[in-house]
């Protein structure tokens, strides 16, 4: 940029800044949407009795299938407890818009917001006369806000709302990419992350491949960077990391439009349709210790010895908001997990000497009866039960952080999956005081294996969580020598059976040569020096690729393939109720 | 013990002549459904309009065969059999009513076997001792299919056993009904609150370990009617019993406000 810009950019930025800070009364009585929205899907999930999400709209919002639109902020009424009100006011009136079926029936092409809204308050009257005979006390906080919304500054379309259309054309999941594999061959990551402003509404365009052949090079003379809403005109694409000058233009476009390419994304400007999306913080990379360990080669038929350096990475930062998310959108399975976890642990030992029990000890009834001929006082604990027996357990999970587990099976990120399952099966593990430990691994050659310790043996499970929700795709799958470095981890603990448990898309390799047979040898010799040291293995793969390699290094019975994540639970219930018999 | 004053109970569909059946015809009866849904009133009632004593165990985990039939104590210096609940019904010809089956040790199961078919005879293998029904011994059980406590089920071989009779949460209007009468509020107000519970009960997905089940409700309206503030029953009569999770609870609070 040339000096003057910079200026004027400096000055712009310090405009901005000094315009939107808020006058000193005015901070109190605001009521962010992010803060309470959770409390809000409650209340609307409860009252229609059906999945609804609640998001942040572009103004007033309104419903629109299983979605409500609500204002991001909103501070127009005068004290914080009356703004908190008036958003549980527009849950609930939303739900009756709902029920009442209340919106644009047809999608319509040029209606306007003017219609949108004066038909959502033609309506109103129907809903506020429902309110009046279920939510009485509701009703009164209306008619003690009305007064507030009826002049220029404070429309009534904020109690009201607009109406919307049913149409969602991105419905089903926004990562949708023309191309994955594109996406997966560049190992760049995004550096930079933004977020944008709400839209509700969406327009997919197809490249016109054409146009943009032919594009006519045109200049823009502006003093700092913007881009441009979608005016019709095609330009080329490309992948450059420029979003974080870009930051304030993008703020200001309205993204309606949207171009789906196969370029791979060099950074990253969130614009998420629904608020699901988790920015992940940077992982901070401490001093790394470096282990070696040898390497099997199956052709010469002997150990490459100090063959693969292993970086034990520490990562630090990280948040419980992820593991909380997860468990929360899991309750369902996680539930369902600890009922099987229960049943599991029903085993039992035969406890000697209580005072209370199945049948009467005999040894302690000697002891007893010789007390007394002694004239001693004796014991009352004679009895002997059966009770329940604690598991003598540890589990290491291997998890495959390589850049394969980006890729989507069934719509869900590979990566995402291995996450879920360990959160519910460590939270579940923890509740049982199973000793665990989780270890994530990835590779660029044998010079550069990287193993993340993210939970240690008997380390707080909470620390577990945060650090699982920071770890990304990187990398390749050079499996041996992070199964090598679990098992010196697991070998330390002096439990009597010992698992580790690999999460994976089970396709060892790696570009310096370690694909095909050299990988899968490698890794059915590390895993036959486990079970040297009775260290037991079973892997899970979610991708049906693993098909091709899972049975050939782990044998029969020792792996699982889920089709599907929901499988999730079962397939690692069943897995425990055999460690815990065997 | 027998049951001298008439429960008050409302028949929801024909449970009360399937029970009556079950008696005459010498079956088992196994009870299923979420708690507080008026299983154990239903046998109480049973119990008192057929003129039989009844004896309640409420099992939990710990339970086991020797609770049910008997031990030996030790008085001086001899050990003495005592007869357990199960035994004593089958002897003087008791309704013995297992609460929570599913949540007993397995041996308790097994213990019940020989008195669920034709033989109705409990075999004693201490004493040892072989003791036939008498005619008016009846086994009732109840089982809660979706009990997430204890996270147990009962395994087919064993429900086969059994007559079951489902129970569920009663209609909006009969579950009014019940609330009226048991707590002596008035329709306004068990309107509110069945309505109120109606819509908590949607929220299952979200993971809530137990809902709102026509006991709490009536314990609410109780409250209700001996003077408590309206808000504050709801709040500590339905909400807390439902959560212990901060943002839950608010929630939770928030829906009964609007409603009460």
């Amino acid at each position: 940029m040339e000096l003057d810009q910079v200026l004027f950019k400096k000055l712009l930025v310090f405009l901005k800044k000094w315009r939107e800070k808020p006058s000193k009364g005015e901070i109190p009585k605001t009521i962010h949407l992010t803060d309470i929205n959770s409390r809000l899907t409650f209340i609307a999930r409860a009252l229609t009795g059906e999945n609804i999400d609640i998001v942040a709209a572009e103004n007033e919002g309104g419903w629109k299938n299983i979605t409500f639109y609500l204002p991001s902020s909103f501070s127009l009424l005068p004290s914080l407890e009356e703004n908190l009100h008036f958003y549980i006011f527009r849950v609930v009136y939303l739900c009756i818009q709902k029920e009442e079926n209340l919106n644009w029936k047809l999608q319509r092409a040029n209606q306007s917001i003017q219609d949108s809204r004066k038909k959502a308050e033609e309506a109103a009257p129907i809903i506020l006369n429902k309110i009046a005979l279920e939510y009485p006390s509701l009703m009164e906080f209306y008619l003690s806000i009305k007064p507030h919304f009826s002049n220029e500054q404070n429309p009534s379309f904020w109690i009201y709302g607009k109406f919307m259309t049913e149409r969602d054309v991105l419905e089903n999941g926004h990562g949708d990419f023309n191309d994955q594999n594109n996406l997966k061959k560049d190992s760049l990551h995004p550096s930079t992350e933004l977020k944008s402003k709400p839209v509700e509404e969406v327009e997919v365009i197809s490249v016109d491949k054409k146009t943009q052949e032919d594009f006519v090079m045109t200049h823009n003379f502006e003093k700092v960077e913007t881009i441009e809403e979608f005016t019709g005109v095609w330009r080329g694409f490309d992948g450059d990391d420029s979003l974080k000058e870009d930051a304030d233009a993008l703020n200001e476009v309205n993204l309606k439009h949207l171009v789906r390419t196969d370029e791979a994304a060099h950074s990253i400007y969130q614009a998420d349709f629904r608020d699901l999306a988790n920015i992940a913080e940077s992982a901070d990379t401490e001093e790394d210790r470096c282990v070696t360990y040898k390497e099997w080669d199956f052709s010469q038929k002997k150990y490459k010895s100090n063959y693969c350096k292993v970086f034990l990475k520490n990562i630090g930062g990280g948040s419980l908001d992820y593991a909380k998310k997860c468990l929360a959108e899991n309750a369902k399975n996680l539930n369902a997990l600890r009922r099987k976890f229960a049943q599991i642990h029903q085993k039992r030992r035969m406890v000697k000497k209580l005072p209370d029990g199945e049948s009467i000890d005999l040894d302690s009834l000697v002891e007893w009866y010789a007390d007394l001929k002694s004239g001693r006082t004796p014991s009352d604990d004679i009895y002997l039960s059966k009770r329940k027996k604690e598991a003598d357990l540890a589990i290491l999970f291997l998890m495959d952080l390589s850049l394969s587990t980006d890729s989507y099976a069934d719509g869900n990120r590979i990566l995402d999956v291995e996450k879920q399952a360990v959160i519910l099966f460590g939270e579940v593990l923890s509740e049982y005081d199973v000793d665990f430990a989780v270890g994530g691994f990835y590779s660029k050659t044998r010079n550069n294996c990287a193993y993340h310790l993210l939970k240690k043996f008997g380390e707080n499970w909470e620390s577990g969580k945060r650090r699982l929700s920071v770890v990304e795709p990187q990398g390749y799958t050079r499996i041996g020598p992070a199964l090598r470095h679990s098992q010196s981890l697991i070998e330390q603990h002096d439990a009597r059976q010992k698992w580790i448990i690999l999460l994976s898309d089970g396709k060892p390799n790696d570009y310096d040569k370690y694909e095909g047979r050299y990988g899968i040898a490698d890794v059915k010799q590390a895993l036959r020096e486990m079970h040297e040291r009775h260290i037991s293995t079973y892997a899970i793969a979610i991708e049906s690729i693993a098909r091709f390699y899972l049975p050939q290094m782990f044998g029969q019975n020792h792996y699982n393939i889920l089709s599907h994540p929901d499988m999730m639970v079962s397939s690692l219930a069943s897995f425990y109720r055999r460690i815990n018999f065997s | 013990m027998l049951i001298e004053h008439q429960p008050y109970y409302k028949a929801m569909d024909k449970e009360v002549e399937v029970f009556a059946h079950c008696f005459k015809n010498n079956l088992s009866v196994l009870l299923k459904g979420p708690t507080g849904t008026g299983k154990t009133r239903f046998v109480e009632y049973m119990a008192h309009q057929l003129g039989v004593p009844l004896i309640t165990v409420a099992c939990h985990e710990e339970t086991s065969a020797t609770d049910l039939t008997g031990r030996y104590i030790l008085k001086g210096a001899e050990t003495v059999w005592q007869d357990g609940p199960l035994t004593r019904a089958v002897r003087e010809g008791c309704i013995i009513y297992l609460d929570e089956i599913a949540e007993a040790r397995p041996d308790v199961i097994v213990a019940i076997h020989s008195l669920t078919d034709h033989r109705r005879q409990l075999f004693l293998d201490k004493v040892p001792e072989e003791i036939n029904a008498t005619d008016s011994f009846m086994l009732v059980a109840s089982y809660n299919p979706g009990y997430q406590k204890g996270f147990k089920e009962l395994k087919p071989s064993t429900r086969q056993r059994f007559v079951s009779i489902a129970f569920d949460y009663p209609a909006t209007k009969a579950e009014q009904e019940i609330v009226e009468q048991e707590s002596g509020i008035d329709t306004s107000d068990s309107k509110k609150l069945v309505k109120i519970a109606s819509k908590i009960r949607n929220l299952n997905e979200l993971g809530l370990m137990e809902t709102v089940s026509t006991r709490l409700i009536v314990d609410t309206a109780k409250l209700i009617k001996s003077g408590l503030p309206k808000r504050l029953s709801v709040e500590v009569g339905m909400i807390q019993p439902l959560s212990d999770d901060e943002e839950t609870l608010t929630a939770l609070k928030d829906l009964a406000d609007l409603m009460i």
